[in-house]
């Protein structure tokens, strides 16, 4: 129901006329260099993964799509050090860019076909195919996963 | 003096084949169920390598900390701050999320049973499922439902504190499980090592006596064949050793003088007397 209303709002947004409407933002990367904004349009134009996995937060298998983080860091010339990863709800944890690999972590933005809305972990979702791989059925996976995720800090 | 050479020893050259075979059948069926029982070692080492408890309880115990963020947000909305009613919402959203975790996630199966986290979590969908439409409704609606909201917190506060508790007893007890699983899953490995080590001392053990006994024979072999030597040599017969096909094999001084050819000539021929 709220999703729907929600939808609803966007769209009344976009039809309200006047100066060209940017997308909210839903990440921000910052580094050394300054931060970069992406907002979902941003998001949905690069490369997209879809993968499909349990988790231990959800019931059964789920689908989710999303930019890998490779391709999201390589988006904003990160190629080595460590990320603090930041969410709404201000849980952080730190990531080595080093987890950023191919049939690794993305950045979920559609889980089961549908957006995430914050009551549903999103919109933003930091998530490894944990199926997959047994690698990352591990504690340390476990807290990488950040749900509700809003910010990537390049801390070194 | 003429002998013939028997046709050999087959008889024990059986007898040891056959333990061979039943010293390798040992180590065979040792390996096996060593194998058998380290894998199973294994296999729970494994299990214990992919738990996942201690997130688990601070998840649960942040509903704790989501929940006063939330009544911070409505308090502080209550005041007037100016983002106030979008922090709410936010807030709102969050612990949300939160308890939808608490209710889905199977790593919280456990806590779930607990009949006072059951009622604990009813209470707190009840309180979120109603207050939706006043979170997604106008900001008009949302001001004034906000004293409304303040109660309706302080009324469920304690099923939030009760959610965290039971996480610290449910998560303590599955600890002390893993804690049990790891000390037999070790007690295991250790008697695969000793039960490896004991194998080895036993089967070094074997090979050493063999060795020695087989140097023992050889050497008693080895001083019969040289008293045999002297007694052929120096017997005053003439004395001929020849194998079952007549090759001759042995032929001492006497019977090079009896019978007028040279001993290195005679060995390996076939001797016209047999």
């Amino acid at each position: 129901m709220n999703v729907i209303l929600r939808r609803l709002a966007g769209l009344a947004v976009l039809l309200l006329p006047g100066p060209a409407f940017g997308g909210e933002t839903l990440l921000t990367i910052s580094t050394d260099v300054g931060p970069k904004t992406y907002d979902r349009a941003a998001l949905e134009e690069m490369d997209s993964v879809t993968f499909r996995t349990s988790t231990i937060w959800t019931d059964g298998v789920q689908t989710f799509k999303g930019v890998s983080l490779v391709t999201l860091l390589k988006s904003a010339d990160v190629s080595e050090g460590t990320l603090k990863a930041i969410a709404i709800n201000d849980y952080a944890v730190e990531i080595p860019v080093s987890d950023a690999i191919e049939d690794g972590p993305i950045v979920a933005y559609a889980r089961n076909g549908e957006i995430m809305t914050i009551r549903d972990k999103g919109p933003l979702w930091l998530v490894y195919p944990y199926d997959s791989n047994p690698d990352y059925r591990s504690e340390i996976t476990y807290s990488r996963s950040v749900w509700q995720l809003d910010r990537l800090e390049l801390i070194r | 003096m003429m002998r013939i050479l028997g046709p050999g020893t087959a008889g024990s050259h059986r007898g040891l084949w056959a333990g061979s075979v039943l010293f390798a059948l040992i180590v065979l069926a040792s390996v096996t169920v060593i194998w058998v029982l380290s894998a199973d070692a294994r296999r729970e080492i494994d299990a214990l390598a992919t738990a996942n408890s201690d997130s688990s309880q601070w998840s649960l115990a942040q509903a704790e900390v989501e929940f006063l963020s939330l009544e911070n947000a409505v308090l502080a909305a209550l005041a007037g701050e100016s983002h106030g009613l979008s922090d709410v919402r936010k807030r709102f959203d969050i612990l949300y999320s939160r308890i939808q975790t608490v209710m889905n996630s199977p790593s919280f199966e456990k806590v779930r049973l607990n009949p006072d986290v059951e009622s604990a979590i009813a209470r707190l969908n009840t309180f979120l499922g109603a207050a939706v439409s006043v979170i997604d409704g106008g900001d008009a609606r949302l001001r004034n439902a906000l004293p409304t909201l303040v109660t309706e917190l302080r009324g469920i506060r304690g099923s939030v504190r009760t959610l965290s508790l039971a996480g610290v007893s449910v998560f303590a007890l599955q600890s002390e499980t893993q804690r049990i699983e790891v000390g037999g899953a070790l007690f295991d490995l250790a008697v695969i090592v000793f039960l490896l080590m004991a194998l080895l001392i036993v089967a070094v053990a074997i090979l050493l006596f063999m060795t020695q006994s087989s140097r023992r024979k050889t050497s008693a072999v080895a001083s019969a064949r040289s008293h045999l030597q002297a007694i052929i040599a120096t017997s005053d017969d003439a004395i001929l050793v020849a194998s079952p096909d007549g090759t001759i094999l042995d032929y001492n001084g006497a019977a090079e003088r009896i019978f007028g050819y040279p001993r290195d000539g005679v060995l390996g021929e076939k001797s016209p007397i047999c």
